[in-house]
């Protein structure tokens, strides 16, 4: 089968993903995160850590970007191969140009990818944590339209990537009240670091150590995500007493 | 009484079969038994469409077939993404036919007409080279009389990728279908 002729680029294309899940995974152990599994697609590696998405903000963007970073030293091993002879220089060519296409993949404003994480971060550091959530979830949804429309993704690879981008992002949409719980849960063992700031709204800045107002006046984080945990609680009692 | 535990007997022993076949049940096992069975249909359907495509057994409709399930390019992720390819294939030299096998293109350098892979690279006796080249519209092209051979074996080609250098005149022999076709065949 002449099919297998291909093999050769796959193996590259999947040496470079790796790496660059490699680079991931790495800094994210440094940061003390969990790396819970990682999921191989057709089109790259996914790594999933735990309590990506609720923790410090700056360590965060550095784990995200060092992924994209690789690619940028990738052109230098490529052109050290082709000098070597290792592979021929039409092939170096051809994988220097992958590389880019790689890395411009990566850095997309699309939710699931480095890129839309990055935003994620940045809306992040502005709003809400649920506000944020939305507002990147709509980002991503409005970039990866635009970039279906002018035919970025193009050929069969393109359109399976673009239909799987687009069911996780409706996924997300779906699990929004499942990460905001999750973020305050993790919240509450780890207590903020960031700038103290007056939240008058009900829902928390991630990058900030917030003082919640209540009816009676102002309540400390931790005591506001306390009271919040224990509500359902008090319910449950009122339950009993029912029965 | 020595019934009774007989039956006890049986019972435990039914319990720890029903036990013991839990974990073959479990959620990832149905997960995965589920993913392979849709993998495995996907696959034959696929293969189903690259057969009939190769034997013509049935028409299909022009919207299937402009889909090319043939080319490779389609198939591989990044590759024709953002239009970077189109950006690195610069404008090449068309070749003219000289006369038999032979063509030539204004200058030295071997291009290659499509994208495609590298079958074989062969380097004769007499310094002189050929390689052979499957190109995604299912074409074989053999680039002989060749100087020096600037790709190795399995690389992925790209329309304009130089293939080696040549003197004078280089022979391309094109072949479809165990066929033999001319230049303005290949190219399409």
């Amino acid at each position: 089968m002449w099919y297998t002729h291909t093999l050769k680029t796959m193996m590259c294309i999947f040496l470079m993903l790796s790496i660059h899940e490699a680079a991931h995974i790495l800094v994210a152990h440094y940061f003390q995160y969990e790396i819970s599994s990682v999921i191989v697609y057709p089109f790259g590696l996914c790594a999933h850590m735990d309590h990506m998405g609720y923790g410090n903000i700056y360590k965060e963007l550095l784990i995200i970007l060092v992924g994209p970073l690789t690619h940028l030293c990738f052109p230098f091993f490529i052109n050290m191969a082709m000098r070597a002879d290792i592979i021929s220089n039409t092939y170096g060519q051809y994988l220097l140009m992958m590389n880019t296409s790689i890395f411009i993949f990566n850095i997309l404003p699309v939710y699931p990818l480095d890129g839309g994480r990055v935003v994620q971060s940045l809306f992040h550091l502005i709003f809400r944590f649920k506000i944020a959530q939305i507002l990147t979830l709509i980002t991503s949804i409005w970039n990866l339209w635009l970039l279906y429309c002018y035919r970025f993704l193009s050929g069969i690879s393109g359109t399976i990537v673009f239909l799987f981008l687009g069911m996780q992002i409706i996924m997300s949409f779906y699990q929004l009240s499942y990460h905001q719980l999750a973020f305050y849960h993790y919240r509450y063992r780890n207590p903020a670091t960031g700038r103290v700031i007056l939240n008058e709204g009900n829902d928390l800045y991630r990058s900030k150590t917030n003082i919640m107002k209540v009816k009676n006046g102002w309540m400390d984080e931790k005591q506001w995500l306390s009271f919040y945990f224990h509500r359902p609680l008090l319910k449950r009692k009122h339950h009993t007493k029912i029965l | 009484m020595d019934d009774l535990q007989h039956v006890r007997k049986r019972i435990q022993s039914r319990k720890r079969f029903t036990m013991d076949e839990q974990p073959t049940s479990s959620g990832f096992f149905r997960f995965l038994y589920r993913l392979m069975i849709v993998t495995m249909c996907i696959g034959v359907f696929a293969l189903a469409i690259l057969i009939n495509q190769k034997m013509g057994l049935v028409k299909m409709p022009s919207s299937l077939q402009s889909l090319n399930l043939e080319n490779i390019s389609n198939w591989l992720p990044f590759e024709s993404w953002f239009s970077l390819k189109e950006q690195t294939v610069a404008s090449f030299p068309a070749y003219s036919l000289l006369e038999g096998d032979q063509y030539a293109n204004g200058g030295n350098i071997a291009y290659s007409i499509h994208d495609g892979v590298v079958l074989h690279v062969q380097q004769k006796e007499n310094g002189k080279g050929s390689v052979t080249i499957k190109h995604d519209n299912g074409v074989i092209a053999t680039y002989g009389s060749l100087i020096t051979i600037s790709v190795k074996q399995d690389d992925r080609i790209l329309k304009g990728n130089n293939i080696g250098t040549f003197e004078g005149s280089v022979s391309i022999i094109f072949m479809k279908n165990e066929k033999k076709i001319d230049l303005a065949t290949a190219l399409s």
